[in-house]
């Protein structure tokens, strides 16, 4: 089918944009699978899987080569970081609809992706998210502290502080709310295994 | 610091479940894609980078090893082949009881009726 040859020939050049000693270790059997997976699914969903895959394996194996051992969470940072730089562009667009439309569209993708980056990275286990609650909490008033520290020494620069200081209470009222969670769903004591 | 009565660190999810999905023998890697997706009721399929990404750092980690040229194979096949080490094998099933241990606990919390 000239469809599954599409998306095929299309992988075959984009894996061209993997560190070179991945791609020709591992890059034959990469396009190999693309050829079996189009055989049993529908091209579009084919193409969704590859491009969310592509978007993280991509930065994960060049950040591999470079740091010599995985990037395990530095990769949803990343796009976390540039969800946020895509939220700031919507708001620092003003009434422009394009500045608006790019930066909720950046961010929508980005966050996305970073999402599911971090479900592949994090290990599976229970109460994963509130055991960690008090580091959310105490996270808020270190960027605020940040924050005015910056500007008392001169920093002139409204729009990230802003920035900071709502991220920072929207931190603290994460783990507020995580540690209540945790408070009301405590289990009994461990059981012996 | 002492880190002495820590438990062992926990398989990144991607990786528990190619070992998961090696525990019944060896597999090449499509085969390996359907296992996972089968053992997760579709809702985990991994793409190729994800896949061979991973696999290559359990080969490098010593938890899977490479089996294409073990055995005689087909002539057309360019597939390659893999299956757990002896180590792989132990932390998989090290993994599988502490996942066993987790399902437990919730069903013991739950109650015990509350799951069918």
């Amino acid at each position: 089918m000239s469809a599954e040859r599409g998306v095929v020939r299309v992988y075959g050049a984009l894996i061209s944009l993997y560190p070179h000693e991945f791609r020709h270790e591992y890059g034959a059997d990469m396009v190999q699978l693309v050829r079996d997976t189009c055989d049993g699914e529908p091209t579009w969903r084919v193409w969704s899987r590859i491009v969310v895959d592509l978007a993280i394996s991509i930065p994960t194996q060049h950040l591999e080569v470079h740091m010599h051992r995985t990037p395990s969470q530095l990769i949803p940072l990343i796009y976390t970081a540039i969800a946020g730089a895509g939220i700031v562009l919507a708001i620092a667009g003003g009434t422009s609809v394009v500045s608006l439309s790019a930066g909720l569209i950046v961010a929508l993708a980005a966050g996305t992706t970073a999402v599911i980056a971090w479900r592949r990275v994090a290990p599976v286990r229970g109460s994963i998210h509130t055991i960690h609650w008090w580091k959310f909490v105490l996270a808020g008033p270190v960027i605020i502290s940040a924050v005015i520290a910056a500007a008392e020494a001169g920093v002139d620069a409204w729009f990230v502080g802003m920035f900071a200081v709502f991220s920072g209470l929207t931190l603290t009222a994460t783990g507020l709310l995580l540690g209540l969670v945790r408070l009301t769903t405590r289990r009994p004591p461990a059981i012996p295994t | 610091m002492s880190r002495k009565g820590k438990p062992p660190k926990s398989l990144p999810a991607a990786s528990l479940h190619i070992v998961l999905a090696l525990l019944d023998g060896e597999l090449h890697g499509y085969g390996v894609m359907q296992r996972v997706s089968e053992l997760s009721d579709g809702a985990v399929k991994m793409g190729p980078g994800t896949l061979y990404g991973t696999l290559n750092r359990l080969v490098d980690d010593g938890l899977v090893v490479e089996t294409t040229d073990r055995v005689d194979r087909a002539e057309d096949e360019r597939r390659r082949y893999y299956e757990l080490s002896a180590n792989g094998r132990s932390v998989a099933l090290v993994e599988l009881a502490r996942l066993q241990t987790l399902v437990d606990r919730v069903t013991r919390t739950l109650g015990g009726g509350a799951i069918a």
